[in-house]
Formats: C-alpha cells, sequence, structure tokens
C-alpha cells in the first residue's frame, strides 16, 4: 500500500514537470547587466507563425516535409485522415512533428501502416496519433509536436512546440 | 494524449562549470554520465559555454552540445542551489554517448526543493507500527533493529540471521535506498547473509546459472563484438541493458556473431536480432542471425515485471542482476 503510493507520488511530481518554472527564472537572468528594470520573463519561447502548406495540398497518411521553427529544425505535416485529439483542420486530423528523433538525433522515417515514427538509430517509435507519445525507446521525452493553426482559405500555420527539439537548447534559436 | 512538458529552452551550461564523473547506478552495465554543476544565477551563453560550440546553431546527431529535460535539474551541493545536467559521456567506452531512459533521468530524479522532483524521499526512518508506516527517531529505529537482531540470535544463532533488502536501489551511487542498512547491517554488525527482491539469495534469477558457470554480464564489452555467438538466457538486453546492447551487442552482431535467445517472451531483443539479420519474423530460414527460440525454458524464468518501462515509471529490473 504505501509503496504504491509513493509511486503515485512519483507520478504526480513527474506529470508536474517542475522544472518548468525554474527555466523560465533562469531566463530572467539573462538580461543585460545594468538594466534597471527586468523585462517578463516569458514561460516559453516566442515562436514564429509560420505557413508551411495549404489543406489541399495535403493527402491522406502522406507525410509532407516541413521545417518549424525554421528550415534547420526538420518536421512532417500530416494528414492521418481520422480526427485525434490536439488535430487541426476541419477534419480535426492535421498534426505536424519534429522528425529529430529526442534520444540522439537521428532523422525518422514515417510508417504509414500503423502511423508512427520510427528512429533508425537506437529503433525508438512514436506515435502519431497521440500527440508523439513514445511508442517504445530510448528518449526520456515524447515527441515535439508543433501547434497548428489553419485559417479560413485552408493555410496551414505552426505557432509553437511542446517539447524541446533534439540539438538545440532554445526551440527558437537564439543569437 | 501523450504528456508533454513544454519545456522549450534550458539553461546553458557555462564555460567552467564543475565537471563531475557519474556512473549511471540503475543496472548493472556502468554507463558513463558528467555532471554539471554552477550557481544558480549564472549561466553561460550561445557564444560562450561549457563546450565551446556555437549554439545559436541547430546541432546535429549525436552531439555533445545538447540535453534534454530530463538532463537537468536544481540542487543543493555544499548547502546552495545549483544548476545540475547530468548527460551522456561521449567519452566513455561503456556507452559512447549512448542514454537510457533511466541514466538520461538521473538529473530529473534528484531530490530538489526548488522544482519538486522526488520530495517523497524519505526524511526520517519510517517504522510499520499500528497497521501503517509511522515516521520515528533513529533511536528508536535502531532499538527496534537492535532488539529484533538480538532476539533471533538468542533464540537460534548468528547464521539465521538474514537481511531481505532489494538491489538496483534509487537514485545517488546506488543502493541508497539500502546504504544506510547496509552499513549498519553488513558494515557495523557483520551479518553473514541477504537475500534481494524475488530470490533466495543474492544470486542470478536464472537459478544455479552461476553454479554452471554462466556468470551475468561480467566479461570485458569487448568480447561482444568479437564473439561467434551471443547467447541470452531469459534475458532482455536492449531493455534492461539498453547501451551494452546498442553499443557492444550490435556490433558483434555487425560482425557476424550468431544470437541465441532462450526466452517465453518475444521481447524487443528478438525483434532487433531478427531485423539485424533481415530475417521473416519467425522464419527459421538459414540466416547468420537467426533466433532460435525452440529451446526455451519457461519454468526456469522468473520475469515479472516485463512491460515496457517508459520514462515516467523507470524500471530498475536488470534481469540477471
Amino acid at each position: 500500500m504505501k509503496c504504491n503510493r509513493l509511486v503515485d507520488a512519483g507520478r504526480r511530481q513527474f506529470l508536474r514537470g517542475g522544472v518548468l518554472g525554474v527555466a523560465g527564472a533562469a531566463a530572467a537572468t539573462v538580461m543585460p547587466a545594468g538594466q534597471a528594470q527586468a523585462q517578463q520573463a516569458r514561460a516559453m519561447v516566442d515562436y514564429p507563425s509560420t505557413r508551411l502548406a495549404n489543406l489541399a495540398e495535403l493527402k491522406v497518411n502522406e507525410p509532407m516535409d516541413i521545417g518549424y521553427p525554421d528550415a534547420d529544425s526538420p518536421g512532417i505535416l500530416l494528414k492521418l485522415g481520422s480526427p485525434v485529439e490536439g488535430g487541426a483542420g476541419p477534419d480535426g486530423d492535421v498534426v505536424a512533428y519534429s522528425v529529430l528523433c529526442p534520444h540522439k538525433g537521428f532523422y525518422m522515417s514515417y510508417h504509414a501502416a500503423d502511423k508512427t515514427l520510427n528512429c533508425p538509430g537506437h529503433y525508438s517509435r512514436f506515435d502519431c496519433e497521440k500527440g508523439g507519445q513514445q511508442v517504445w525507446g530510448h528518449a526520456t521525452q515524447n515527441l515535439p509536436q508543433f501547434a497548428l493553426r489553419v485559417d479560413d482559405k485552408g493555410d496551414i500555420y505552426a505557432e509553437g512546440a511542446d517539447e524541446l527539439i533534439y540539438g538545440r537548447l532554445s526551440n527558437v534559436l537564439q543569437g | 494524449m501523450a504528456y508533454k512538458r513544454n519545456i522549450d529552452r534550458l539553461p546553458i551550461i557555462p564555460a567552467g562549470a564543475k565537471e563531475h564523473n557519474v556512473t549511471c547506478h540503475y543496472c548493472i552495465v556502468g554507463c558513463g554520465y558528467k555532471a554539471y554543476t554552477w550557481p544558480l544565477k549564472t549561466q553561460g551563453s550561445t557564444d560562450s559555454n561549457w563546450i565551446g560550440e556555437d549554439l545559436s546553431k541547430q546541432q546535429a546527431a549525436e552531439t555533445e552540445a545538447w540535453y534534454a529535460p530530463s538532463m537537468y535539474n536544481v540542487v543543493k551541493q555544499n548547502g546552495k542551489d545549483v544548476h545540475l545536467v547530468i548527460k551522456p559521456d561521449v567519452n566513455c567506452q561503456v556507452n559512447s554517448g549512448l542514454g537510457s531512459i533511466r541514466g538520461a533521468r538521473m538529473a530529473e530524479n534528484r531530490r530538489s526543493d526548488v522544482t519538486g522532483t522526488q520530495k517523497q524521499r524519505l526524511t526520517d526512518p519510517m517504522v510499520w507500527r499500528y497497521g501503517t508506516w509511522q515516521p520515528t527517531s533513529w533511536d528508536d529505529a535502531l532499538d527496534l533493529v537492535a532488539r529484533v537482531t538480538a532476539r533471533v540470535i538468542d533464540k537460534d544463532n548468528e547464521n539465521d540471521l538474514y537481511v531481505s533488502m532489494f538491489d538496483h536501489g534509487g537514485s545517488a551511487g546506488g543502493y541508497e535506498n539500502t546504504w544506510g542498512t547496509g552499513k549498519l547491517y553488513f558494515e557495523s554488525m557483520k551479518v553473514k547473509h541477504c537475500r534481494i527482491h524475488n530470490r533466495p539469495a543474492y544470486m542470478s534469477e536464472v537459478h544455479s546459472s552461476r553454479d554452471m558457470g554462466v556468470d551475468e554480464l561480467n566479461y570485458n564489452y569487448a568480447d561482444y563484438e568479437v564473439t561467434d555467438t551471443i547467447f541470452l538466457v531469459g534475458t532482455n538486453p536492449m531493455e534492461c541493458q539498453t547501451n551494452l546492447f546498442l553499443n557492444h551487442m550490435v556490433k558483434g552482431m555487425q560482425n557476424g556473431a550468431k544470437v541465441v535467445i532462450s526466452d517465453p517472451r518475444r521481447t524487443v531483443t528478438v525483434d532487433r536480432v531478427e531485423e539485424a539479420g533481415g530475417a521473416k519474423r519467425g522464419a527459421a530460414g538459414a540466416d547468420r542471425h537467426r533466433v532460435g527460440r525452440g529451446i526455451a525454458q519457461p519454468a526456469l524464468h522468473l520475469h515479472w515485471g516485463s512491460g515496457v518501462g517508459r520514462f515516467g515509471l523507470h524500471r530498475q529490473i536488470g534481469l540477471s542482476g
């Protein structure tokens, strides 16, 4: 009984993501020395709103290569064919993910049969219908998913990411 | 829906951060990690950092210049809060920079008053009284241990005294959850016997295998790269000794080693070994990496906890530990 409760406590701590506040606080310390008034520390970095494609260009279960937040961060834009939680567009089935494996940064390829992204490096797999949840593998985070917005014309814009992208310590690169 | 941290940046390790060697404590493989600590109110920048890389650019696969949110925390060091990053060591021959779902979470799995991780770790001894665990003083806990121990010795003898413990323990150098009791029982009281979690002694999980001359994973890891045959009995090294498998056994397979797996389960290790040989699943062709599974001895295997541990709940079960 006690043991189970400790496990639950650990899980709650884990889900709470306690590091977030610290990352924000630490970011505040990079402000230029001598600046009397601190700028507001943002909870997350500011993301560009980038047009990726139009709905009419997407074919069901055929990923389109994209780069977001910039061209050096490869990803896919994908129309799944059936609605999913977090899916964008009129059918609620458009999603976008980073394709750099959060384990060691290898390029992953899309496996259409089970709608997963698969890593050739060490065999990790991520579920594109479940927000990039790791099916199996060595990464210690789920796959970064890009937040999408679709306008009246059917243009699809990426406007954010929900996990740290492999190979950069700030999702939007900073000088 | 997948859990997301919504952490999209991390503090950068500054040049001059303290660097410490860390050996992962979760399984018996012994992967090398580097821990970096630095004062809470300082950090590096994209052009001045611990590794001298230009961090304003995307880093390539297998880079040293990246760490995941799970590799970061804030901990107390010499009474002061410091940033902590624990990341795989690319120069360690054991793992060559690979991190497992266990070791790559060592920072996140530290107790931290600032980030709130692992706050459930005990700060007082607990004793089972009146149907529940209750905190007590060290004097009370040690008095209880002394009286129970003395009664066993009075009634029987020292050879009847066993310590029941679990190995693979907690965060911080292994055995931390039993570290204090280990000091007490084995260093101070000189207790002769112990047993671990699911076994009657401190023994292999595969009964009598040591008596047969088959010890577990205690060879030079380079042997796995040059051997003709790898024989895996009731173990699932791709999950349980991840980097030994990825960094050494896979190289052995690439060098032509045959792999024989005796296991009633179809583990991911089986899948991977079959794929390495290009064998169709379940095929019995003459492929050199074909897996022989006809000699499984299910009666001999205790394979509890065989579910896939994702990062939320790390597995501490080395099947042959």
